[in-house]
């Protein structure tokens, strides 16, 4: 398949999201477990650390699961690589 | 889309469109959730009337394996796409409760709770673990593996990367997480059973591997992803009661979510109070002593 500036346009934009988004997910997981320590304040009577472990992070994941879903839909839609719904 | 199969009658095959297929199952499974709670008022009417616990037990548990085994044998199929991706054309929604389903299984339920308890911080590793998993698997593989048109991840490395040796590292990987993962669900497996029914432990293990069977065998990922769904609407509701019960009960707030936070702070004052308690030295002393 030859392909076409479209398809390489799609691509470097899944890359970036995916990128960004590892990123983020880096941070709420391995960053803030490392300084867990140092990230002691009270955050809804919790020590915010384990507030990150047992809530935050995983609305975090979430969040991202989410974001990425809507993004690559509407990328999708764009490059013209949509799924054809039978409606 | 191959979405025919041989019984396209029944409620869980649906030959016509994605929204008539949808709307079809929203029906089924308001039904399914009216059935739900009418056969728990059932079984407390019948409670209230004398029947015992352990036949309680047999109830729930010969029930749900039923509608499991139905689920299972109405979703039965030989079409490949069907068995192995249920026709790829679950909706969002429902893989979502499917999956969770999936979260919230015998080891959640029975051993999560005591692990947290005894390891504390380093015991939210699991949680993060298992739930920050998902993100890995959207943003590398899931979206990929549904492009490429194939059924599993071995199958999928060794297309991306066109050779057997990547295959192999998937097959190798597959079957180390899910040995290591069925060997704790068989176990949970055969201690519900065993404490719902009185059965012995070997053969409550049995009794729930013969269910799986039943339930898996003759309609793969279809039949497993429908009958997680049903799952999925028990699990959440028997999470969720006692959980906003207590929340209720103890604050006066029924969103344990947020609340929860100021009831550790309570405990956590609590242990300090009881491990200062002369009784509890004493006991602590004994138990050195023993030693």
């Amino acid at each position: 398949m030859q392909l076409t500036e479209s398809h390489r346009q799609y691509w470097a934009k899944n890359l970036r999201i995916t990128a960004i988004l590892l990123g983020l997910w880096f941070v709420v997981t391995y960053v803030v477990a490392f300084m867990a320590r140092d990230l002691n304040f009270s955050f809804f009577g919790w020590p915010f650390s384990f507030w990150m472990g047992a809530q935050g992070s995983l609305i975090a994941y979430v969040l991202i699961i989410v974001y990425y879903a809507h993004y690559m839909n509407n990328l999708d839609k764009e490059h013209g690589c949509a799924e054809e719904e039978e409606d | 889309m191959a979405g025919m199969s041989p019984d396209s009658g029944s409620a869980f095959s649906g030959g016509g469109s994605n929204a008539a297929f949808k709307k079809q199952l929203n029906k089924v499974y308001a039904w399914y959730v009216g059935g739900f709670i009418s056969f728990v008022v059932v079984l407390a009417i019948a409670e209230q009337m004398g029947l015992t616990r352990q036949y309680i037990g047999y109830a729930f548990l010969a029930a749900t394996v039923l509608l499991y085994a139905g689920i299972g044998f109405m979703s039965r199929t030989n079409d490949a796409a069907e068995y192995y991706v249920a026709g790829r054309r679950v909706p969002a929604m429902y893989n979502g409760m499917a999956t969770g389903a999936d979260w919230m299984s015998a080891a959640s339920f029975i051993g999560m709770a005591g692990t947290l308890y005894l390891t504390g911080y380093s015991g939210l590793a699991f949680i993060m673990g298992w739930t920050g998993g998902y993100c890995l698997v959207a943003l590398f593989l899931a979206p990929y593996l549904r492009k490429f048109g194939q059924f599993t991840i071995p199958d999928f490395l060794g297309a991306r990367y066109d050779g057997n040796l990547p295959r192999f590292l998937g097959v190798v990987a597959a079957i180390l997480c899910s040995f290591v993962y069925v060997v704790a669900q068989i176990y949970g497996v055969g201690l519900i059973t065993t404490r719902l029914t009185g059965v012995s432990f070997e053969l409550g293990i049995f009794l729930g591997l013969a269910g799986i069977l039943v339930c898996s065998f003759l309609g793969g990922m279809k039949a497993v992803t429908w009958t997680q769904v049903a799952q999925y609407i028990i699990l959440i509701i028997a999470y969720m009661i006692p959980v906003v019960w207590l929340s209720v009960k103890q604050t006066g707030f029924p969103i344990p979510q947020i609340v929860y936070g100021y009831q550790l702070e309570k405990v956590t004052a609590r242990e300090a109070e009881l491990i200062k308690d002369p009784k509890e030295l004493e006991v602590i002393a004994k138990s050195v002593q023993m030693l």
